[in-house]
């Protein structure tokens, strides 16, 4: 499910900041700086993060025609991880270690040897597994300030928080009952009486409840 | 104290907003009058999840056709309870959404929108967005309500003391739930012009 079909599950972030005077050109440009770049089992990453086309995770060749839709910005945040069953890697590095052994005539292998063979046993995996990827859309109007999220999980919204202020030099507030009432309340009256405001007890009474 | 305690400590507002929505649907018999924007049918139904606010792990879940009018909600709200999570539909100059509210951060899972009408991918996407923003704004127009009184000094002596009456059952009139609704500022005004 996402921006562009299905049943809608989206958090609700307000963004901070002006935008930049010509929006389309400078965004395009900064979304061109992050966007995905998938693994390479020769490379260290355990992980890649970063933008490709609104529900088409696969597509990274952005253009403003996908990105910029009347006063929207539509992106997805995908990222790809490698999650090896550590039953697996640690049996993988048995084996390794049991055969490097053999091999040097060694009783036991130095810090530096596990190291190397650690990464050695990682490649490996990498080569044989598959990341795993996670793509979710976000739809950003530019006129209200206001970005659609296409998850309510913490993880996945503080990357796009951290991800979003890298990109667009923006800060995103998520929404909550505080954050909402500021930007409901004009009255300076109200305004003041919600930095007071404590818990009502619904439940006290004189009919003799607690 | 810092705007992230400040959002912590406040997030009862979203409880309190749900049970206020809950009691103003009772008795105006679900439709809400909203400033400036017109009228509004309100229905909580399918699902609802009471949480004590000083204790969360005090939970009470209820599915069901009614689940608002059962006897576990009432005996939870007795019990200090408020409303954590429920089914919420709309309906708003002849279209309808269905989402489930989660009074901790205002969010909305599972929306359902009206039926969409646009043909064409550009055209579909547009109107998909604006009737999802047109939900998240007659949500934040309810809210605003709420916050109208919430925050007014008649809360503490003239709706809350309502609100406690009602939960045992008292019987509100629909004026009566107006008068304390309508600013103090403009009840004055009406009393001084007769």
């Amino acid at each position: 499910m996402g921006a562009l079909s299905g049943s809608l599950s989206a958090s609700k972030f307000y963004v901070q900041g002006d935008l930049p005077k010509d929006v389309r050109r400078a965004y395009m440009e900064r979304v061109q700086l992050r966007l995905f770049r998938p693994l390479r089992p020769e490379q260290e990453a355990e992980e890649s993060a970063g933008w490709c086309a609104v529900g088409q995770p696969f597509d990274l060749e952005l253009s403003p025609d996908k990105v910029f839709n009347g006063p929207y910005l539509s992106l997805g945040l995908r990222t790809d991880r490698y999650r090896f069953p550590p039953a697996v890697v640690h049996a993988e590095l048995e084996q390794a270690a049991r055969a490097m052994r053999q091999k040097r005539g060694q009783e036991k292998l130095s810090r530096t040897q596990k190291e190397e063979l650690k990464q050695r046993v990682l490649q490996g995996l990498r080569r044989r597994y598959m990341p795993r990827m996670q793509a979710v859309d976000l739809v950003w109007n530019l006129d209200r300030g206001e970005l659609y999220f296409w998850s309510q999980s913490a993880g996945p919204r503080e990357r796009l928080c951290a991800w979003f202020e890298l990109s667009f030099g923006l800060e995103l507030v998520l929404d909550s009952p505080y954050v909402a009432a500021l930007r409901s309340l004009d009255n300076k009256l109200l305004q003041a009486a919600l930095q007071q405001v404590a818990l009502s007890a619904f439940h006290e009474d004189s009919h003799g409840s607690r | 104290m810092d705007l992230v305690d400040r959002i912590e400590t406040t997030r009862f507002l979203g409880g309190e907003f749900l049970l206020w929505l809950w009691f103003s649907r009772d008795v105006l018999d679900g439709v809400l009058q909203l400033p400036g924007q017109g009228a509004l049918e309100v229905a909580l139904e399918s699902t609802l999840l009471l949480i004590d606010p000083l204790a969360d792990k005090e939970r009470v879940n209820i599915r069901g056709v009614d689940p608002l009018g059962s006897l576990e909600a009432e005996q939870a709200l007795l019990r200090g309870k408020l409303p954590r999570k429920v089914g919420l539909r709309l309906v708003f100059e002849q279209s309808e959404w269905v989402a489930m509210i989660d009074a901790a951060s205002l969010g909305l899972s599972g929306v359902k929108l009206p039926v969409l009408l646009s043909e064409g991918e550009e055209e579909h996407f547009h109107e998909r967005m604006r009737l999802l923003e047109q939900l998240h704004d007659l949500v934040q127009g309810l809210y605003r309500h709420f916050l109208g009184v919430r925050l007014a000094p008649r809360w503490q002596g003239e709706l809350l003391p309502a609100m406690r009456e009602w939960l045992h059952g008292e019987v509100m009139e629909s004026d009566a739930y107006e008068a304390l609704h309508t600013p103090a500022s403009a009840s004055k005004r009406r009393r001084k012009s007769r």
